[in-house]
């Protein structure tokens, strides 16, 4: 009945919660090895994946954010963080501004940049090739209680309304004079107005919810069915047992480690 | 034989941490197959009347109340509102604010998945409901992308699906543009052809006279009048005096009554104009 | 005549209106995100909702919608460990929510109290979070101020933290004042939803 939304590539074929334990496995495993070449193979890996299943326009976002943390990062803690031993001499000097970057504080900004930014590339793949209904689903079936599932799933549909409202109220507000581009104390001037009529009509909104959530079953004693029809394959079974296995694996390698 | 399939006997209430009796003393019976129009005034008690026949006041959000409503023979003092949502469904006048789900073939099955139906059965009622209601070819979209017509038929398809004996629609037209209006209309009179008893509290007193066959005004919490549509709209006087026009068209007959003296003034265009084609012009 | 009661507080719609308020609480920490970087503000302005709904339902629902939010938007962001900053969503719907539910969330002197106990609270708790998981810098406009105070000789941490205060003030302080509002404009049948003793008194 619902019509291919997508194209059914491998990982979206995947049932949801499989995409949750690949997650858990790639981040205990880049978190916990903290090794910067296996951080390196799977942010390469990762950004092939993004571009064969064609994510690439979305991806710049988040692209964007890691360059600004890079920047930021090395930056910050390769002049100022006083980890740097400031009697050697710097590794290198930014000509103009004449900034000394300093080995320590690079290498610092190094092993927290080659945490966080392979799993900012992993991760951003296997959710964005997640339905959040279909994880809430995910959810359900695997044990966790209705009401969080059916607030999960409803959570992603509440977020796009209220943008909605916001952009409109944005533009109304903006008809009327509002200055949303001066300096900056214009600018805060501007929060409430906007913020405050979304917020008032979503709030004013929640009693009608309520009644019709109460006329739906929503509180039914019966014991709740799903419709949607989520297929399990040999390929989840694997997927989810190497995931495991690698998350375990991780933590007791970096016990180890902390023994030598 | 028409079966009563609510009784409503000497009912009262008040919400909850108020004195106010937004409802005094309703009595009233609808029998199945009726189609039934409620109007009055704003704050008259008209949602409060529906949300009380549904067994969501008191039973489930809180309050005060006297007497007794019975559905389909059960009394809701001793069930407490239980098991009413099977004979009973009630769609709303903001229909967005219904929706929780992320398609309409989602949101249609939400109900059923709530009262725990098969799957099977789910996926029957979904081909059902969306067929009857015309969203049949709309099944994946967002609900929150739908016109305001298609998402009030969505919320009535979302409760078809459970299919009600009663359904009742609180002001459900009343956001809608003409023809998401006429979409509605023809929708509910194709239910109520197939044996829905159907209830409507709606302002637009011509759809209300061109549909329903009887009419209940409320005003202050009291039942004015409860009687067949063509009787109630001719006592102009008294609807007025609480707050309730009557159908221009009956309105008009009405003040000619005199000159063209008929014992009945028509309540839709339909009626006039079967009315008035029998005089003929005067003189001249 | 004598007409019967029942009291909405002690059924099942606390559930109903859970369940509509969390993802609500969520929706609107991204409406203040969004509205503030549409305006290039300074500010986080993304723990709004986690106030109103702790002062509407009290702490523990207002801390599930806070960390509810942290994780959604640290996946959406693409860090995951971002999520440990639900730590301090966490203490504002707590102090919020519990004085909320002691009825002390009334007057403009019990918003500005909230607002520093707040703010300090995220401070406190928020620079340990940045460390661990981002070495201090975390990639905002915080960080011009972290490294700051970082070039008068002050180690990350109290960086991280006296950076903090300020932002915080600002941020949490909008957040309350937001949230009290609301809370002075509710609708009558929202009244009794900040559960504990009040909703469980014996009839």
């Amino acid at each position: 009945m619902i019509q291919e939304r997508y194209k059914p590539t491998f990982l979206r074929k995947l049932y949801p919660n499989t995409k949750l334990w690949m997650s858990l496995g790639i981040s205990c495993a880049v978190i916990f090895f903290n090794n910067i070449w296996f951080s390196l193979a799977v942010m390469i890996l990762s950004l092939i994946m993004i571009a064969y299943e064609k994510y690439i326009l979305e991806f710049k976002v988040v692209s964007i954010s890691i360059i600004i943390m890079a920047v930021m990062m090395f930056a910050i803690n390769g002049t100022l963080n006083p980890v740097n031993n400031y009697t050697n001499d710097p590794v290198f000097i930014l000509p103009l501004l004449n900034w000394k970057f300093y080995k320590e504080g690079l290498e610092y900004a190094l092993t927290y940049f080659g945490r966080i930014a392979p799993l900012m590339c992993a991760l951003f793949l296997l959710f964005r090739t997640m339905n959040m209904t279909d994880l809430g689903i995910g959810m359900y079936e695997g044990g966790i209680p209705y009401n969080i599932s059916f607030m999960f799933i409803s959570t992603f549909q509440t977020i796009p309304i209220l943008g909605k409202d916001m952009n409109q109220i944005m533009d109304a507000q903006r008809a009327r004079g509002l200055d949303t581009e001066g300096n900056l104390i214009k600018r805060f001037k501007a929060f409430l107005p906007v913020m405050v009529p979304v917020v008032a009509n979503s709030i004013m909104r929640v009693r009608n919810q309520a009644v019709a959530l109460e006329t739906k079953g929503f509180n039914s004693s019966a014991k709740k069915t799903v419709y949607r029809d989520l297929p399990k394959t040999k390929a989840d079974h694997i997927l989810k047992w190497s995931s495991i296995l690698l998350s375990i694996g991780s933590i007791v390698y970096r016990i180890i480690q902390s023994f030598f | 034989m028409k079966k009563p399939i609510i009784e409503v006997k000497n009912y009262s209430f008040a919400y909850e941490n108020t004195d106010k009796k937004v409802l005094d003393s309703v009595s009233f019976t609808i029998n199945e197959g009726d189609f039934v129009g409620i109007i009055g005034r704003n704050k008259a008690g008209k949602s409060t009347l529906c949300e009380s026949l549904v067994g969501l006041l008191p039973f489930t959000m809180g309050g005060s109340w006297d007497g007794e409503i019975v559905i389909d023979g059960k009394s809701l003092n001793e069930t407490k509102g239980a098991g009413v949502t099977d004979i009973i469904g009630i769609v709303f006048q903001d229909a967005e604010s219904q929706f929780t789900q992320e398609t309409v073939e989602d949101e249609i099955a939400f109900a059923m998945c709530n009262f725990g139906y098969s799957r099977e059965l789910m996926r029957e009622r979904i081909l059902y409901a969306s067929e009857a209601c015309g969203l049949r070819n709309m099944l994946d979209r967002s609900p929150f992308k739908l016109s305001g017509g298609q998402q009030q038929r969505l919320a009535i398809a979302c409760i078809l699906a459970l299919q009600p004996k009663v359904i009742i629609l609180d002001e459900s037209t009343s956001q809608l543009d003409p023809i998401g209006r006429d979409e509605v209309f023809g929708l509910i009179t194709k239910l109520h052809a197939a044996g829905s008893t159907v209830i409507m509290v709606d302002h637009n007193i011509e759809k209300i006279a061109e549909y329903v066959n009887k009419v209940l005004v409320l005003h202050d919490g009291k039942v004015i009048e409860f009687d067949d549509a063509g009787k109630v709209f001719q006592k102009k006087d008294k609807l007025n005096a609480h707050d309730v026009r009557v159908p221009q068209v009956t309105d008009a007959a009405l003040q000619l009554k005199d000159k063209l003296g008929f014992k009945e003034a028509p309540i839709t265009l339909e009626q006039a104009k079967s009315v008035f084609a029998g005089y003929k012009k005067e003189g001249k | 005549m004598g007409m019967k009661t029942i009291d909405s507080s002690k059924g099942k719609m606390r559930n109903t209106y859970m369940a509509i308020l969390i993802p609500l609480g969520i929706a609107i920490n991204f409406v203040g995100g969004t509205i503030a970087s549409k305006l290039s503000l300074p500010l986080f302005l993304d723990s709004i909702g986690t106030a109103i709904v702790a002062a509407i339902m009290g702490p523990f629902v207002g801390a599930v919608s806070g960390v509810g939010f942290n994780i959604i938007s640290s996946i959406v962001n693409g860090n995951i460990l971002g999520s440990l900053f639900g730590i301090c969503n966490i203490a504002t719907a707590f102090i919020v929510g519990f004085m909320a539910r002691a009825d002390k969330f009334r007057t403009i002197v019990h918003a500005i109290i909230a607002t520093v106990a707040v703010a300090v609270a995220n401070a406190l708790l928020g620079a340990p979070i940045a460390v661990v998981v981002y070495g201090g810098i975390q990639g905002s406009g915080v960080d011009l101020l972290v490294a700051g105070l970082l070039s008068f000789g002050n180690d990350i941490l109290s960086a991280a933290f006296l950076a903090r205060l300020p932002i915080n003030l600002a941020d949490k302080g909008i957040a309350c004042f937001a949230a009290w509002l609301i809370l002075k404009r509710l609708p009558e049948n929202m009244r009794n939803l900040t559960g504990g003793k009040r909703a469980n008194a014996d009839a």
